[in-house]
C-alpha cells in the first residue's frame, strides 16, 4: 500500500468525513479517507430479504456488540443506562439512521448566555445557516418552509406524507394549541439528483435499497470518488503519529489483512463520531501527550452527551398503519423545546411522532428496548387489539454536558486488531429526569387529545439501545483549558489535527444531530480553505 | 440426539405444544398458533448454531417434561388451565431460559411472510415495492397548520 504523503487524511467515511471531503473538492488537495468498514451496495441491505426483521437483531443490529462484525469494535457500556449504537461501513451510521433532519435552534448555541448552564458555542446559528442549506441540497432533504420554531429556511423538497398516524397526532396537538410541524427528513419526497423518491418501505434502519434515504454512500461518496478522493476500506486506524515538532505526521492503521501500515499526511482529520474519535485520541499516546493526543485539557472523552429517550403510546379506534412511511418521524412538536422558567428544569425536549414499528420489533418490546411482551392470551390481545391501533410519541431530551460522563479505554476489552475498546461511564442527570417526567405527562395529554382511548408510558425509564447521538467528547471552545478544538475544529494542542464529528459539540440541543454535524463539517472545511495561509500558525 | 439436532426428537412435540401456548391461535382460527405454524423448526435451526440458546431451550424442555411428569400426565393430557399453569411455572422457575424461548419464538413467528399480512403488512420484503402513502394536499396541510402559524414565532433570539 502506498505511503506517499497526502495533503489531507480523513479517518472515517461517514456523515462528517464525507461532507468535510466535499468541502475541499475545489482545493486540488490530495485527499485520502480511511474507513474501517466495507463499501456496501443496495444488495447488502436486509430490507430486500423475506425475513428482513431478523437482521435487526443480528448482522444489521444498530448495536455493534450485537453485530460483532469484523469491522466493528466492542463497546463496554456496563456503567451506562444507555448503550451507544452505530454502523461501520462507508456511509457510517447514515446507513442505518432514520434520517430525521431537524436543525438546532439559535438558542442551542447560547445555553450559557440565555440559561446560565453549560457553555456557549464559539459559532452561532447564523454562521452555520448557509452550511445547513448547502448540506440540505447535497443530501436532498424534504420538509415544509415556514416552521415558526426556526428562523425562515426552505428545504429543497416538499414534505414527506404525514400518514394516518401523523395526521391523527397533529389533531391532538391542535386541540391543545401546541406547536407541531411536518418533520424535516433527509429522505426524498421527489426524485432528485438521479435518486428515486421514497417508497414508504418503513424499514429505514435496515438500509435504503431505493436510495431515497440520504446515506452518504449514496449522496456524497459517488461525487467524491468521481472527483478523485481516494477511499481505502476495511482499514482501521490504530493511532495518530506525531513528529518531533508536535505535529501530526499521519497515522498507523491495520489494512484489510490486519497488517500494520503507515500513512503520512500534512493534515489529519478525525471523523469517527463521538465514541470513535476520543477512543482513537486516547489510544494515541506519546511522550508529548501521555494522556492521549491533543489532550492537555484532559477533556478528551469527557462531557459525553446522548439524547436520553423514552416513549408513550396510545391506542386508537382505527389502525394507524404506522409501518407505512419513513420510520424516523412524521411530525415534530417543539412546544416544550425552549427554556420556560415556570418549569422545574432548564432547556427542553421534543415530542417526536415516530412511525410505528413492524410486528416482531413491537413484540420484542420496541426499538431500543429488550423486553418481550406477554405470552398466551394476553399476547394475542396485544398483537390483535393494541399493536395495529397504536401510535406513539417519543420524548427526546437535551442532555447537558457533565465531565463525569466519559469515554475511556477499557483495560481489557479490545477489537479484533487488539486495539483497546471504549468504555462508557454515563448517568442521566436530575434535570433530564425532570424533563422526561414532564415529557411523558405532556405526551399522554397529546395522545388523549388526539383520540387515544388508553395510553402507556415507560414510567421514566430511558431506552437502553438508544445511544445514536454521541456528542461532546472533544468539545469546541476558545479557551484551550476548557476545550479540545477551536471554533473551526482545529485541535488547540496539535495544529494540523482537526475534528469534524459530533465530538466537538458544546451542548447537545434536543434534536437529532446529523444535520448540524454535517453543517459544521462543511463550515470547518471552508474555514481551513479561508485560513490556509496561516493554518499552522 | 444427533450432531445437528439441539434436542432429542421426543422433545419436538413438547416444544410445539409449548409454542402453541406462548403464541396461541385467535379465537376465530384466522391466526395460526406458533407451534402449529412450525416455529419449532426455526428454533431448532437457531439453536443448532448457538450453543447458549440450545442449552436454554433444552433447560426449558427438560423442566417442562419434569413438571408434567410430576403431575402424572404428559403436557398434552393437561387441560387448558393446566397447560397455562405449567408455562407460568416455567416462567417463574427457569426465568432466563424462558425469556430466551420467548424472544426467539417471537422472532421465528413474526419473521414469517405468512404472519405479517395479519397485521396489514405485505408478505414481501419491504424493498423494492414499499407501500402506498398518499401525499398530503398542500392546501389542506396549510389549513391544519394555520393555528400553529397563528401563534407566531416559537424560537428565542440568540
Amino acid at each position: 500500500m502506498s505511503d506517499d504523503p497526502v495533503d489531507v487524511l480523513i479517518v472515517g467515511a461517514g456523515a462528517s468525513g464525507a461532507a468535510f471531503a466535499w468541502s475541499l473538492l475545489g482545493s486540488r488537495m490530495r485527499i485520502l479517507c480511511l474507513e474501517q468498514g466495507p463499501m456496501m451496495t443496495d444488495a447488502d441491505y436486509p430490507s430486500r430479504n423475506a425475513d428482513y426483521e431478523l437482521s435487526r437483531y443480528a448482522e444489521f443490529s444498530c448495536d455493534p456488540n450485537v453485530r460483532g462484525l469484523p469491522q466493528d469494535y466492542p463497546i463496554n457500556a456496563e456503567e451506562s443506562p444507555i448503550t451507544p449504537v452505530n454502523f461501520n461501513a462507508v456511509g457510517g451510521s447514515t446507513i442505518n439512521f432514520a434520517a430525521h433532519w431537524p436543525r438546532m435552534h439559535p438558542s442551542d448555541f447560547r445555553a450559557r448566555s440565555l440559561d446560565g448552564v453549560a457553555d456557549d458555542w464559539p459559532v452561532d446559528y447564523a454562521t452555520l445557516e448557509p452550511y445547513y442549506a448547502q448540506n440540505d441540497r447535497n443530501m436532498g432533504s424534504s420538509g415544509l418552509a415556514g416552521n415558526p420554531a426556526y428562523p425562515f429556511y426552505e428545504p429543497p423538497l416538499p414534505p414527506l406524507p404525514l400518514g394516518r398516524l401523523g395526521r391523527t397526532l397533529a389533531q391532538g396537538f391542535n386541540r391543545l394549541g401546541w406547536h407541531w410541524w411536518p418533520s424535516d427528513a433527509a429522505i426524498l419526497s421527489r426524485d432528485y439528483d438521479g435518486r428515486a423518491k421514497c417508497i414508504n418501505a418503513g424499514t429505514c434502519d435496515l438500509g435504503c435499497a431505493t436510495g431515497a434515504k440520504a446515506s452518504v454512500n449514496t449522496t456524497y461518496w459517488p461525487v467524491l470518488l468521481r472527483a478523485g478522493v481516494e477511499l481505502r476500506t476495511n482499514c482501521r486506524v490504530r493511532e495518530i503519529s506525531l513528529d518531533e515538532n508536535g505535529m501530526a505526521s499521519g497515522v498507523l492503521y491495520h489494512d484489510a489483512e490486519g497488517r500494520l501500515q503507515r500513512q503520512r499526511a500534512a493534515l489529519v482529520v478525525l471523523a469517527c463520531n463521538g465514541i470513535g474519535t476520543p477512543r482513537l485520541m486516547l489510544n494515541s499516546k506519546s511522550r508529548q501527550f501521555p494522556d492521549g493526543i491533543a489532550n492537555r485539557s484532559g477533556l478528551v472523552g469527557r462531557n459525553l452527551m446522548f439524547h436520553p429517550l423514552t416513549g408513550v403510546s396510545g391506542v386508537f379506534d382505527e389502525p394507524m398503519e404506522g409501518f407505512k412511511g419513513p420510520m424516523g418521524c412524521s411530525i415534530l412538536s417543539q412546544e416544550f423545546y425552549e427554556t420556560d422558567p415556570s418549569r422545574d428544569f432548564v432547556r427542553g425536549y421534543g415530542l417526536h411522532a415516530s412511525r410505528w414499528i413492524t410486528p416482531m420489533t413491537w413484540a420484542l418490546g420496541g426499538f431500543g428496548i429488550d423486553k418481550p411482551i406477554a405470552w398466551g392470551a394476553e399476547h394475542r390481545r396485544l398483537m390483535d387489539e393494541v399493536y395495529p391501533y397504536s401510535a406513539a410519541l417519543t420524548i427526546v431530551t437535551e442532555d447537558l454536558p457533565r465531565e463525569s460522563n466519559t469515554v475511556t479505554l477499557d483495560p481489557e476489552l479490545t477489537d479484533s486488531d487488539g486495539i483497546p475498546a471504549p468504555k462508557i461511564t454515563y448517568s442521566v442527570d436530575d434535570n433530564t429526569r425532570k424533563m422526561i417526567a414532564h415529557g411523558e405527562a405532556r405526551a399522554e395529554e397529546a395522545l388523549l387529545a388526539a383520540g387515544a382511548s388508553k395510553v402507556t408510558g415507560a414510567g421514566g425509564d430511558v431506552w437502553w439501545r438508544a445511544g445514536w447521538h454521541q456528542m461532546g467528547t472533544a468539545r469546541m471552545g476558545d479557551d484551550p483549558a476548557r476545550s479540545v478544538v477551536n471554533g473551526w475544529g482545529r485541535c488547540h494542542d496539535v495544529r494540523n489535527l482537526f475534528i469534524v464529528d459530533g465530538s466537538i459539540f458544546v451542548t447537545s440541543a434536543a434534536v437529532n444531530p446529523t444535520s448540524t454535524i454535517q453543517a459544521l463539517a462543511l463550515y470547518i472545511g471552508d474555514s481551513i480553505l479561508k485560513n490556509i495561509g496561516k493554518l499552522f500558525d | 440426539m444427533t450432531d445437528t439436532r439441539p434436542w432429542s426428537e421426543d422433545r419436538d412435540h413438547l416444544l410445539a405444544s409449548l409454542l402453541d401456548e406462548i403464541v396461541p391461535s385467535s379465537a376465530d382460527g384466522r391466526v395460526t398458533a406458533a407451534g402449529a405454524l412450525g416455529v419449532a423448526e426455526f428454533l431448532a435451526g437457531k439453536a443448532s448454531a448457538d450453543p447458549e440458546l440450545a442449552a436454554s431451550l433444552r433447560a426449558v424442555l427438560s423442566h417442562a417434561a419434569a413438571l408434567a411428569e410430576a403431575g402424572g400426565a404428559s403436557f398434552d393430557d393437561l387441560d387448558a388451565a393446566g397447560r397455562i399453569a405449567l408455562v407460568e411455572a416455567l416462567e417463574r422457575e427457569v426465568p432466563d431460559a424462558f425469556t430466551a424461548l420467548l424472544w426467539h419464538t417471537y422472532m421465528g413467528y413474526y419473521s414469517r411472510a405468512d404472519v405479517r399480512p395479519q397485521f396489514g403488512l405485505s408478505p414481501r420484503p419491504t424493498q423494492p415495492e414499499g407501500y402506498e402513502l398518499p401525499e398530503d394536499d398542500p392546501d389542506e396541510l396549510a389549513d391544519m397548520l394555520a393555528p400553529v402559524r397563528g401563534r407566531g414565532r416559537r424560537y428565542r433570539s440568540a
